[in-house]
């Protein structure tokens, strides 16, 4: 049988998960701070040599996987929009606020935040957001966030929301609820100085349609190829198995 | 099957859901102390095909792993309790509330409801009613034989009697707060009733506390934008469709899929 048609299977099975990726990006198109992720194919050529250089044949030196196919998350800012709600808060540049959830602390950028009975500043969910003194509540009032995050009530200070960053892109994973877990020994650090924190606006996603829907054209081609491929595998097989030694 | 009809589906169902509170917003534009709802999405759980972080030989590791996530829910309409802007109506019955606070009114189940539409009349016992009849809390009546009313800033409310000179005090009107205002359940009606997220009603004197304070003869109109909600309503629209051709190519692929055994 022709192996070519496994590695055939292999790509088309890649593509599919990449449309899958795509198909979760498009639809939080409208989710705030929202963070898309971008596909990354990538050639390991090692592995294909060491197995198959003992048959001598130079095709197999052909690697025999399909690029495996890897997913990373585009931490590139959203747009931010007007919102006009005092609690409505968009971080402009890196940094995450950060969440107390039952399973430990998690990183967001949905700003959307409100208060709950307690006048605890809460996520949409319910969990508390956390500031430099753990849960910030407030009082009634007047409620005035700065751009380096501190939270006035009545001109008076009285919590300064945590703002924090991961050197790495791959320290954080996506949990779902617009929340960021870290990996197994991350540690966050202090962002840099050039966050801003916007009160009355909300980061959109960063998803953009016209490259999405570009990447699901891509890839719908890239699996009819592999159809072929694997069409074009089969025939050969078939005639290997119906046409050889007949005569005419 | 595939995941990405499902993630599409999710994301065609938020947008819908966003087109109903926006149409429910638009609807509401022209009504006296409305406030507006925003939906709020998040993304749903991720499937970890690969974590980031594992070792891929004894000193190598995966710097970014598979994720491939299941589309988006519906996290929250939230309610946004900005000032609406102000109209001149004239009307002495007419109240706008000024800043923070609600009227109080009692259903006629006897619960209290509260409320930020001003549009308060007289009925045939003198009281001082919402348009649907239901009577302010604390009840205010005016006497029959009253000339004019006069609300203040801080609630008061005095009447000029037929035949005198001086206006007298006849009570206050007391409006209540919450802590958390976009936790009140709408009931219809311009009402609102409080719920576990909202915190208990606070009741106090306009003007004092953080409550704002009363405008007689004027009307707080809904504070829909209608610029916003049309830009929304686009949005969502586009969003709708992009999702609707995720949900086409991925019925393509599958019939690519299918059609691999001829």
């Amino acid at each position: 049988m022709s192996g070519g048609m496994y590695l055939a299977a292999a790509g088309a099975l890649n593509q599919q998960l990449r449309l899958e990726m795509l198909a979760n990006n498009v639809a939080n198109i409208n989710t705030i701070g929202f963070k898309g992720e971008k596909s990354v194919f990538r050639v390991e050529a090692a592995p294909a040599q060491t197995t198959f250089e003992a048959s001598g044949d130079l095709t197999q030196l052909l690697s025999p996987y399909a690029a495996p196919f890897t997913t990373i998350i585009d931490f590139s800012q959203g747009a931010i929009r007007q919102t006009g709600n005092p609690l409505d808060l968009a971080l402009d540049g890196s940094g995450f606020f950060v969440v107390q959830t039952p399973d430990g602390l998690q990183y967001t950028r949905q700003g959307s935040f409100s208060l709950d009975e307690a006048g605890v500043l809460v996520t949409p969910d319910g969990h508390p957001v956390l500031g430099d003194g753990g849960v910030i509540t407030l009082e009634r009032g007047t409620i005035e966030i700065d751009s380096q995050g501190a939270v006035i009530v009545d001109r008076e200070e009285v919590d300064r929301l945590q703002v924090v960053d991961f050197p790495n892109a791959g320290d954080l994973t996506k949990v779902g609820s617009g929340r960021f877990a870290t990996v197994d020994g991350a540690v966050p650090e202090a962002p840099p100085e050039t966050w801003v924190v916007h009160q009355g606006y909300l980061e959109s996603a960063n998803v953009n349609p016209v490259q999405a829907m570009t990447e699901m054209i891509e890839t719908s081609r890239a699996f009819e190829a592999y159809q072929k491929v694997i069409q074009s595998a089969d025939e050969a097989t078939s005639s290997s198995i119906n046409d050889v030694g007949t005569t005419i | 099957m595939i995941r990405s009809l499902w993630s599409a589906a999710t994301g065609m169902q938020a947008q819908a859901l966003n087109i109903d509170v926006i149409s429910n917003n638009l609807a509401n534009v022209g009504t006296s102390g409305f406030k507006k709802s925003r939906a709020d999405f998040q993304d749903l759980l991720y499937q970890t095909l690969r974590s980031p972080g594992v070792s891929s030989s004894v000193d190598t590791e995966v710097p970014t792993g598979i994720q491939v996530g299941h589309g988006v829910r519906p996290a929250a309409t939230h309610k946004m309790f900005t000032q609406g802007e102000f109209s001149h109506t004239q009307n002495q019955m007419d109240m706008a509330i000024e800043g923070s606070g609600f009227f109080q009114v009692i259903q006629p189940n006897g619960e209290t409801a509260y409320t930020r539409a001003g549009t308060f009349k007289i009925d045939g016992s003198g009281r001082v009613v919402t348009s649907d009849g239901f009577p302010m809390e604390p009840e205010l009546t005016l006497p029959a034989d009253a000339l004019s009313i006069a609300i203040g800033t801080d609630g008061t409310v005095s009447v000029l009697l037929a035949g005198e000179n001086q206006p007298s005090e006849i009570g206050n009107i007391e409006l209540a707060n919450f802590i958390n205002p976009a936790g009140l359940r709408s009931i219809g009606r311009n009402l609102f009733l409080p719920s576990a997220a909202s915190g208990d009603a606070t009741v106090g004197i306009p003007g004092e506390d953080g409550f704002g304070t009363l405008a007689q003869g004027y009307l707080e109109l809904s504070n829909v934008s209608v610029v916003d909600e049309m830009v929304n309503m686009i949005v969502a629209q586009r969003a709708y469709e992009t999702n609707s051709k995720t949900v086409q190519a991925s019925d393509e692929m599958l019939q690519t899929a299918t059609n691999l055994r001829r």
